[in-house]
């Protein structure tokens, strides 16, 4: 077992689109649990850091990202090609989450999970935010909900835009549209904060 | 022409995180600096926003466990819900709770000495021999599975490998050990031929370990724990050992297809009816293969007693394989060696 060592993930070995060797995914696709377990090393830490920010405990994410991968490797077969691999384990970590919450009986409504920024906080350290960090995150929290997530998946998550693509249901291309819309809003918003002040 | 904005943003976003510097990425689009500019600096912003550590995960596999989709598995007529969870669910009543986290367990967890009592208590509760090697079998396959994974895995834990590789060495043993003792009682097809594919299964799986203990002693730099060695030897010896069984055996009944002149000796021809009624007992055991262990038992004592009639033609027949002077030695002198890795002495003739 390897030690619970707290561990800051760098931003290199977890942002930007993990590419899988086809061989390696049509070896996983037609079981093989050799190939199915690259897979699972290349994954792992991105979809547990993906499910610890919403559960906030690491032993539960621990647990959910393995069933992840558990039903990932009964389920792999529907994969239609390995560059949307990435985007659909994402997807069935968003749903083992969902469905985790809805195991608890939490009266919090399961879609706001992703629609709001409720869960900032397991993410961005809030008590070591300088001025200026705390009003661009009130900015972001003045967002529209869609705008809000993607500047969450994309800026404080570090996926890219096709997993968030998978994740909203979107193409990519209005995942850019989405991204370059948010950005230039906040900078509205923090002008006219700035201005305020 | 020109890309639309949101996709400049985007590959300048991109190359903002891959470490470029903004004056390099800027002088890509000079019509667009000053609006880019102030783009990127919202996006760098938010990109280094303090964020909070994370806990190094455990890595612990449990997609190892899941019911394999491979057609072998299908042999064993596993429903989604086998024997093993089944047991496991026992266990749990008894020990409360604690079921579920066994069957999640791997070699070095606390609890996967329960799993293992529960993979004993299947076998137990194996419905025909035949079942029985099969889901040895397939034990022994879940092993190699996870040492593999183990061992191949960039992020070495020295204590993960050594329990996943002596579990490994356990369970080829006891496979090794159930498919002897089926072959001396002659229970079940396994036992009959040298061909069968839980044989080919068994074979692969030793020679796999075998190059998972050479990846591990390279990994080490030529140290390796003495007991894992010992015992990883002691199950290859004990499967060639089961090769060299089954191949003498094969031998036997082989010579049923030798053609009549090539028994040159009255005690050869005594031998090749001898080998031949056996052979007959022997395919009648494989057809009811799946019959009761009394069907089973009744046409071992047939065999038995044809085999004896020809061990006392010729002796033993390792005695008769040394012999060149008869059509038998002859015959076992050009069979081939099976294709075992060598780790103990051999009574190659």
């Amino acid at each position: 077992m390897i030690d619970s060592d707290v561990y800051i993930f760098s931003s290199s070995n977890l942002s930007g689109k993990i590419e899988v060797p086809y061989s390696t995914f049509d070896k996983a696709k037609h079981g093989d649990e050799a190939a199915f377990g690259h897979i699972y090393d290349l994954f792992y830490k991105k979809i547990y850091r993906f499910i610890y920010f919403r559960v906030s405990h690491k032993e539960t994410a621990e647990d959910l990202a393995e069933e992840v991968f558990l039903k990932a490797f009964g389920r792999i077969g529907s994969v239609r090609n390995h560059e949307a691999l990435e985007g659909w384990l994402y997807q069935i970590a968003r749903n083992t989450v969902i469905d985790y919450y809805r195991a608890k009986k939490t009266t919090v409504a399961l879609d706001d999970i992703e629609n709001t920024l409720q869960y900032e906080s397991a993410i961005i350290d809030i008590l070591n935010l300088s001025q200026d960090q705390q009003l661009l995150m009130d900015a972001v929290k003045e967002l529209g909900a869609e705008q809000q997530i993607v500047i969450k998946l994309k800026f404080l998550e570090e996926l890219d835009n096709a997993t968030i693509a998978e994740l909203l249901d979107k193409t990519e291309g209005a995942v850019r549209v989405i991204q370059h819309r948010a950005i230039a809003k906040l900078q509205e918003l923090i002008k006219t904060k700035l201005n305020k002040d | 022409m020109h890309d639309p904005i949101d996709h400049i943003f985007n590959q300048a976003c991109r190359q903002l995180r891959e470490g470029k510097s903004l004056p390099e990425i800027l002088s890509q689009w000079p019509g667009r600096q000053r609006e880019l500019e102030s783009l990127l600096a919202i996006a760098a912003a938010l990109g280094s926003l303090p964020k909070h550590s994370v806990p190094e995960p455990a890595m612990q596999r449990k997609y190892i466990l899941a019911p394999s989709r491979r057609l072998w598995v299908n042999w064993l007529h596993l429903s989604r819900w086998s024997a093993l969870s089944m047991s496991l669910l026992l266990f749990a009543a008894i020990l409360g709770g604690t079921g579920y986290a066994a069957e999640q367990s791997v070699p070095g967890d606390a609890l996967f000495s329960l799993k293992k009592a529960a993979e004993h208590l299947q076998l137990q509760m194996a419905s025909n021999p035949e079942d029985k090697l099969k889901l040895q079998v397939a034990i022994a396959q879940k092993r190699l599975n996870y040492a593999q994974t183990v061992v191949d895995n960039p992020l070495h834990n020295p204590q993960q490998e050594t329990a996943a590789l002596n579990e490994l060495a356990d369970e080829t043993m006891n496979t090794a050990n159930a498919i002897s003792q089926a072959t001396q009682n002659q229970t079940s097809s396994a036992a009959a031929s040298q061909d069968h594919p839980l044989i080919a299964t068994l074979n692969s799986i030793t020679a796999q370990q075998e190059t998972l203990l050479k990846k591990l002693t390279a990994q080490n730099n030529g140290s390796i724990s003495k007991d894992l060695l010992s015992d990883a030897r002691a199950s290859t010896a004990k499967v060639a050992e089961l090769n060299q069984t089954l191949a003498a055996a094969s031998n036997d009944t082989a010579l049923t297809r030798l053609p009549a002149g090539a028994a040159s000796s009255t005690a050869s021809s005594t031998i090749a009816a001898g080998i031949t009624a056996s052979s007959t007992a022997s395919s009648s055991l494989t057809g009811e293969v799946k019959g009761t262990e009394v069907m089973g038992s009744t046409a071992s004592a047939q065999y038995n007693g044809s085999k004896t009639a020809a061990a006392s033609a010729t002796g033993t027949p390792d005695q008769a394989a040394q012999d060149p002077n008869t059509a038998i030695g002859s015959f076992i002198i050009e069979d081939p060696l099976p294709q075992m890795p060598q780790a103990g002495p051999t009574s190659t003739p």
